[in-house]
């Protein structure tokens, strides 16, 4: 493993694993991860590298407890998310977001993109004052290059690009610590994966968080990441570090 | 093969009249792997489907598109189905493209019975050769497409689209939602029918770089650039080429200021000016297409 000591543990996890069952009758199961370990540092960024169905969305997911493993801990804080429960995992939810592949699925298409900016701040109870979720939001678009004319639109009349950048924004409404970011750029134009990139770079330079950057583009993976996991059926079959 | 001159493609919208091919001239040669760039609302797309004349109800078309010495645009209904797919081949974007209540091996037979007028049996077996040709095994023919993975269902529609050995494939991003390793399989697939002539449209530039033979850039509705592969990768000519290359992830990831234009009010003279490094007060006016040894450029630089 890696020397990690002088470097803070940000997320760990710990002999994961998830199975799927599918089918009724036939008992048909495909083993999505198989008993890995992961960590990631404070204010670094893995990349995990894979196959499409190597299992690296999964991991994702189960780092953020979006999906629950099957066996395995994930440790985040200092807590074993895993035997949080409701309210508790609520809290936590707040330091941890994701970044999806489809921007365009991740924003409700009837809000406008002020209101999805802000959900986040209304769900966690964090302002008291339309003025003050106002100043937060024309905060986060600011810093994620988007302008305010942008707000009052809906979804279908951004471009993918935008689209993301207002997803970026959401995502860094509750000043996350820690951040899965899901092939963020693999359905935009080469010009607009690297300012999307660029700027993902830039937040983390600015707010200090962490990412788990899950792409199949290796070399966008050599250029953005201070270590790399391979994955395939599963497991982490190989490391690099920079 | 195939000639385009002055293409115009506008859509009228209730915004206004969008203008997504302004004025395109380019020219395919026999035996070439001609390769179209450009960032998505570009207009290679409408380009490509333009070609084939399949372009929606609100579409105003004009130019002359020359194909083996006959102007498409001129052609009636009848001749021109009599073109798609027998003369003309569509690769088309690997999502939904494929009947999901037939099987692939009976897709992709027919066009061959539509065509060639062949009975079933031998169109199957024809479709079965071409099967084990690129890889997907005549086995897998009587499966339907849920049960094949999305590099797979590629290869169908590659399959599909030789089988009536056209003069001209035309593939609309091949590579789109495919990851790595299936994206080097592409490139090898494509490397096997080579002897076809080939109009790829895509924005994956490794895929590009290791396919073409010509280079063509699109932007904003017009070809800023046309270039042998070669010498494309190791030196574009237009600023927009260059910053295109040098956002590449191994090449520097650095972004291209601004936005793309709207294609209703695009800027007069030349397109790219705003987000151009090297623009001056020539590129208010509309530069014209320079050659400059063998290659052809939009760009008052080289004037």
């Amino acid at each position: 493993m890696v020397d990690l000591s002088g470097v803070g543990c940000m997320i760990e996890g710990i002999g994961l694993k998830k199975v799927f069952k599918f089918g009724i009758l036939s008992s048909k199961a495909v083993v999505a991860v198989d008993g890995v370990n992961i960590r990631v540092g404070e204010c670094e960024t893995v990349a995990l590298v894979g196959e499409s169905g190597s299992g690296k969305s999964t991991l994702g997911k189960i780092l953020l407890m979006l999906i629950k493993p099957d066996a395995g801990r994930v440790i985040f804080d200092g807590k074993d998310l895993t035997k949080l429960k409701g309210r508790e995992l609520r809290k936590i939810r707040a330091e941890m977001q994701l970044i999806p592949q489809h921007p365009d699925e991740a924003l409700d298409p009837r809000w406008r993109i002020y209101d999805s900016i802000a959900e986040p701040l209304r769900i966690h109870k964090l302002v008291s004052s339309r003025t003050e979720e106002e100043n937060i939001v024309f905060e986060l678009i600011k810093a994620v290059g988007l302008k305010e004319e942008h707000l009052e639109r809906y979804p279908h009349e951004l471009s993918g690009g935008e689209l993301q950048r207002a997803v970026i924004a959401r995502a860094l409404a509750l000043n996350p610590k820690f951040i899965v970011c899901d092939e963020p750029t693999s359905m935009l134009d080469i010009s607009t994966q690297a300012s999307i990139v660029r700027l993902l770079m830039d937040m983390q330079r600015k707010f200090g968080m962490s990412y788990l950057f899950i792409t199949h583009d290796l070399e966008l993976a050599r250029v953005i990441a201070d270590r790399i996991l391979v994955m395939n059926g599963g497991k982490i079959v190989g490391e690099w570090q920079r | 093969m195939l000639k385009v001159e002055n293409l115009k493609v506008y859509f009228k919208t209730d915004l206004g009249v969008v203008k997504a091919v302004d004025g395109v001239d380019l020219e395919v040669h026999e035996g070439e792997r001609f390769t179209l760039i450009g960032e998505s609302g570009s207009g290679k797309s409408v380009l490509a489907i333009s070609i084939l004349r399949l372009l929606p109800k609100n579409a105003e078309i004009d130019g002359r598109i020359i194909f083996n010495g006959r102007n498409l645009l001129e052609l009636s209904e009848e001749e021109m189905r009599r073109i798609r797919g027998r003369k003309i081949a569509w690769i088309p974007q690997s999502q939904s493209s494929l009947n999901p209540v037939l099987t692939v091996g009976f897709q992709s037979a027919e066009p061959v019975i539509e065509h060639f007028g062949l009975d079933k049996k031998s169109a199957f077996a024809k479709v079965l050769r071409i099967f084990d040709f690129l890889g997907i095994g005549r086995n897998r023919a009587k499966d339907y497409p849920h049960q094949f993975s999305g590099g797979m269902r590629q290869r169908v529609l590659v399959a599909m689209g030789i089988s009536t050995s056209p003069d001209l494939i035309i593939a609309d991003e091949p590579t789109k939602g495919l990851d790595a390793t299936k994206r080097a399989q592409m490139v090898e697939l494509f490397r096997k029918i080579e002897d076809k002539t080939m109009l790829i449209i895509t924005h994956d530039l490794n895929f590009a770089e290791k396919l073409a033979d010509r280079i063509a850039v699109m932007y904003c509705g017009k070809i800023v650039e046309v270039s042998p592969a070669e010498c494309f990768f190791n030196g574009p000519l237009h600023p927009y080429s260059k910053g295109l290359l040098d956002s590449l992830p191994s090449r520097g990831l650095k972004p291209i200021k601004g936005f793309q234009p709207s294609m209703i009010n695009p800027p007069r003279g030349c397109r790219f000016r705003e987000r151009c490094e090297f623009a001056s007060e020539r590129c208010k006016n509309e530069p014209p297409l320079i050659s400059v040894d063998g290659r052809s450029v939009r760009c008052w630089l080289y004037d």
